[in-house]
């Protein structure tokens, strides 16, 4: 196939934007690759009609959800995706930060696909909830509920986390 | 510490841009992505062939989940878990010996059947030690640590040791190969014929690639991992329960 609709030079332009998407999207770095990289091989031979999409960087992140949503039913490792999370830059806050960090990444991690898609869509690519829909595939008021849930997942188990390090300290 | 609920959002928002703040595509990972795309243009064939191996692995990987206790919370309404019918059970392990070739015995430059010389799947902390063959060890943020093998290029990915089933992964020089005859450069056909019947996972994703059963050990695994490229581009032996890596 040749490569007169731009892939080549989309991927160029829009990798390190995509990849960030991804590594949060399947929560870690490793599987955040593998999942660019498998829908940009599902998207390369049908390129032409990305190409001609609207907004075809959102229609790659669309394919991205719903390939991460749809295909991802092994069941999710909870270890793996904290050993390929990208190094804290330095300069910022001490160790607890980091250690807030990570609490937070284990958090998203375990969170349903779904969940974690929408918010990471929402907080992250500060989607509309309407475009939230259009990529998970679902109507506006699951995106809301998807949401709700995850949050108040995150807070109850932060909530707990600090309740241990008080019975701890 | 400073974590009232209701920042939640707030925190959420600038922790997520924070924690990707450092991922970074370099011309390295972008030509990769280009180049994989492009080669791996499915077919029909691969597909039947990639598809009924993924199951088996799922299901595979499900009961291993289950056993080693590593499930969540199951909050997963909206994520069930994949079908588990009798049609999709894992083929059964069948070490066959190929006639035409003779196993190599077990040395250095032989990656199998229970490890790699004297290092061996499943040894301690202080027996891998003893053996020489282990260098460097370092921490990881789960429960393994990762380490070097001793005078190995450092080309050569870390093996990992788990702190609770000792030699989880060894990861050995080029130059090594299977019993089977099976090393880096292989074709995925190759495998395939020295391992028919075990092939557990023919994966189009990059990094991973058939994980088939060993002959002659029922707790491992051997990865050959073929980026993409339908040659195996590394190869390595897993404990089946090994708690390091998916």
């Amino acid at each position: 196939m040749n490569d007169s609709y731009g892939f080549e030079q989309f991927v160029k332009a829009h990798a390190t934007e995509l990849l960030k998407s991804a590594t949060l999207l399947a929560a870690g770095r490793q599987r955040g690759e593998e999942l660019l990289q498998d829908t940009l091989t599902h998207l390369y031979p049908r390129w032409e009609s990305v190409a001609r999409a609207d907004q075809p960087l959102a229609y790659v992140r669309r394919t991205m959800v719903n390939r991460l949503i749809s295909h991802n039913r092994l069941p999710r490792n909870r270890e793996i995706s904290l050993a390929y999370l990208p190094e804290r830059q330095s300069g910022h806050d001490p160790a607890d930060a980091v250690v807030n960090r990570h609490a937070l990444w284990q958090m998203l991690a375990e969170l349903p696909e779904r969940q974690r898609a929408a918010v990471v869509l929402r907080y992250f690519n500060d989607l509309p909830d309407n475009q939230i829909a259009e990529a998970i595939g679902c109507r506006e008021v699951t995106v809301r509920s998807l949401v709700s849930r995850a949050l108040a997942e995150l807070r109850r188990r932060e909530q707990m986390a600090s309740l241990q390090e008080q019975a701890g300290s | 510490m400073m974590t009232t609920p209701n920042d939640l959002d707030g925190r959420l928002r600038a922790e997520l841009i924070e924690s990707v703040s450092d991922v970074h595509a370099d011309m390295f990972t972008v030509n990769r992505l280009i180049e994989t795309a492009k080669q791996e243009v499915p077919t029909r064939t691969s597909r039947r062939v990639w598809i009924a191996p993924m199951l088996a692995a799922a299901a595979v990987v499900a009961i291993v989940t289950v056993t080693t206790a590593v499930v969540a919370t199951s909050n997963d309404a909206d994520h069930p878990a994949p079908p588990l019918h009798s049609n999709v059970t894992a083929p059964v392990p069948t070490p066959t010996p190929d006639p035409t070739s003779t196993p190599v015995q077990a040395g250095n430059d032989v990656l199998g059947p229970d490890g790699l010389g004297a290092l061996k799947l499943g040894m301690n902390r202080q027996q891998a030690m003893a053996t020489g063959e282990v260098g460097e060890v370092s921490p990881t943020e789960n429960q393994c640590d990762s380490y070097k093998l001793v005078g190995a290029p450092a080309t050569v990915t870390d093996g990992y040791l788990s702190h609770s089933l000792g030699i989880a992964l060894i990861v050995p020089p080029a130059n090594v190969r299977t019993p089977e005859g099976i090393g880096i450069g292989s074709s995925i056909a190759d495998v395939m014929r020295a391992y028919p019947g075990t092939v557990y996972n023919i994966s189009t994703r990059q990094n991973l690639g058939p994980r088939v059963l060993v002959p002659g050990n029922p707790n491992a695994y051997y990865r050959f991992p073929d980026g993409g490229t339908g040659k195996v581009t590394r190869i390595s032996i897993e404990l089946k329960n090994q708690d390091c890596f998916d």
